[in-house]
């Protein structure tokens, strides 16, 4: 046996089982070579010195830090209106970031926010006529989203809130504008050039987009060399391109699907109609609570299914999610 | 699936429901390992302890993504990895550089010295390649299989063998002792 082969032997029997006859003739090399042996001893003796231990200081740290966390997890799946935690209510509520003492504080103060916006919307004011009346009266759809997310930021029920004041608030709200292809959700990015070897013919779509008349059929594609992107082909020839609504979980893309059709924008996703509604806030008994994606919203999956292929959301999700303002619960699933 | 990551699942799950024994068990199986490939990339203790300290609430964030379907070594080592990358590349710390050609090696008399050869180890392999570095921390620190790192590494498993074989024959050649003193 050649040296080089004999040290890789002795290295590989270290970390995982070899044949015994190749290490027995690595040995007997070893024996008859000098600079074998030393391998070998040197590489005995590093194997046998201890590896780096974490201080005990940090242990313990992290040790609370884990305790924090379970904490958070053992109230959050019930969610319940009764306990004023909304689904997603300790999602963003950060290990590190936020005293423990605040938490119930800012509960308390959202849940007011909340209170207050929908009593505001309630007397015909809403948060338009206060701020901007002109504005108000002549939004357009392009304007939606923006005002959706100004008015989720501001009574947003995460972390605190009551489930009534997010389904009231919800009520209220446009969504954002909306198409459906396939059964995914994307949203508008502009008027776009496409390559039409890219090009991948999909579902038309019927849509009136943001305009008040009757929805007609739009030829759709889907883009090759970008999963998340399609295009639909309007009347006049060019393109207006789309983005797939999409969530992160476990470093991977999820996306918002629809099990209805949204003809124009301003309508919200809807779950698909193979899901019974839920009718619990946790989810019963369509879904049971799963954990948390990477922003840490809070999924819930169907019995038997795998977070890995799709999940559901609770509607009241926090005003950064892409789920934000939707009343109802919502399907994501693998992109 | 074994018998392992069986466990390993079900631990996860524990703690997914709220069980805080389950957050303890998993700190104290892997903090190790976790803080061991940190020092080893940054070299420095303090920053070693904020980055393990990262991996933790990051894995904590996102251990509803785990499915064991690959071990949660498997899954720790490879948000250790990036967690460790992330913090160098945002300049929040920097690894500390450290020169082979300035290892000395060890005496007769510390080569038996545990506590003298550990030290001088770890500072050898603080400089070693990075991608022969990390393969033989998933391998010892992590204790994952030459297969579960190829798969981490996305190389076939001959790469990883030739790796750790590579880290070891040049801590081998570095830590042979003198007789003279060091």
């Amino acid at each position: 046996m050649e040296c080089l082969k004999a040290q890789q032997m002795l290295s590989e029997a270290i970390d995982s089982a070899v044949p015994e006859d190749e290490l027995a003739e690595a040995r007997a090399h070893c024996v008859g070579c000098e600079e074998c042996t030393r391998f070998a001893r040197s590489l005995e003796r590093i194997s046998s010195l201890p590896t780096p231990v974490a201080p005990d200081a940090l242990v313990s740290r992290l040790v609370a830090l884990g305790a924090q966390e379970a904490a958070v997890l053992r109230t959050a799946p019930a969610g319940s209106p009764e306990d004023g935690v909304a689904p997603d209510g300790h999602a963003a509520a950060p290990v590190r970031l936020m005293p423990a003492w605040w938490a119930p504080r800012l509960t308390a103060y959202a849940a007011v926010a909340a209170v207050l916006l929908v009593a505001l919307v309630a007397t015909g004011i809403g948060l338009g006529g206060v701020l901007s009346p002109r504005e108000a009266v002549f939004e357009t759809a392009e304007d939606t989203r923006a005002r959706t997310d100004g008015a989720a930021l501001s009574a947003a029920p995460a972390p605190g809130g009551t489930q009534e004041a997010t389904k009231a608030l919800s009520d209220t709200l446009i969504a954002p504008p909306y198409v459906v292809i396939d059964g995914l959700v994307y949203t508008p990015t502009g008027p776009r050039t496409v390559d039409a070897a890219t090009l991948v013919t999909a579902t038309p779509v019927l849509t009136s987009l943001h305009a008040a008349s009757d929805p007609i059929t739009l030829p759709a594609y889907r883009i090759s060399t970008s999963n998340d992107t399609a295009v639909l082909q309007l009347t006049d020839g060019t393109y207006l391109g789309f983005s797939a609504v999409t969530r992160e979980f476990g470093g991977r893309a999820f996306v918002l699907t629809s099990g209805s059709l949204l003809t124009s924008y301003g309508q919200w996703p809807t779950l698909p109609a193979r899901f019974q509604q839920p009718t619990a806030p946790d989810g019963s008994p369509t879904f049971s609570f799963f954990g948390k994606d990477d922003s840490g919203t809070l999924i819930y999956i169907p019995t038997g299914g795998q977070a890995t292929d799709g999940f559901a959301v609770a509607p009241g999700s926090g005003p950064q999610d892409p789920a934000a303002g939707n009343p109802n619960w919502t399907w994501w699933q693998r992109l | 699936m074994g018998a392992n990551a069986l466990s390993e699942l079900e631990l996860v799950r524990a703690a997914l429901s709220g069980d805080e024994r389950s957050f303890e068990t998993l700190v104290r199986t892997h903090a190790d390992a976790v803080y061991g490939h940190a020092l080893r990339f940054f070299g420095d203790q303090a920053t070693a302890e904020d980055a393990t300290q990262e991996v933790f609430i990051k894995v904590f964030r996102s251990l509803a993504s785990f499915d064991g379907r690959s071990a949660f070594s498997t899954w720790l080592f490879r948000v250790t990895r990036n967690v460790c990358l992330d913090l160098a590349r945002a300049g929040k710390h920097r690894p500390v550089p450290t020169d082979l050609m300035e290892l000395e090696p060890p005496s007769v008399r510390d080569f038996a010295d545990d506590v003298v050869m550990s030290r001088v180890v770890e500072t050898a392999i603080r400089a070693l390649p990075p991608e022969e570095r990390d393969a033989l921390g998933a391998v010892t620190l992590f204790g994952m299989s030459y297969e579960q790192a190829a798969a981490s590494f996305d190389v076939p498993v001959g790469t990883v063998k030739s790796r750790v074989f590579r880290a070891r024959r040049t801590l081998s050649r570095l830590l042979e002792p003198t007789e003279g003193g060091a």
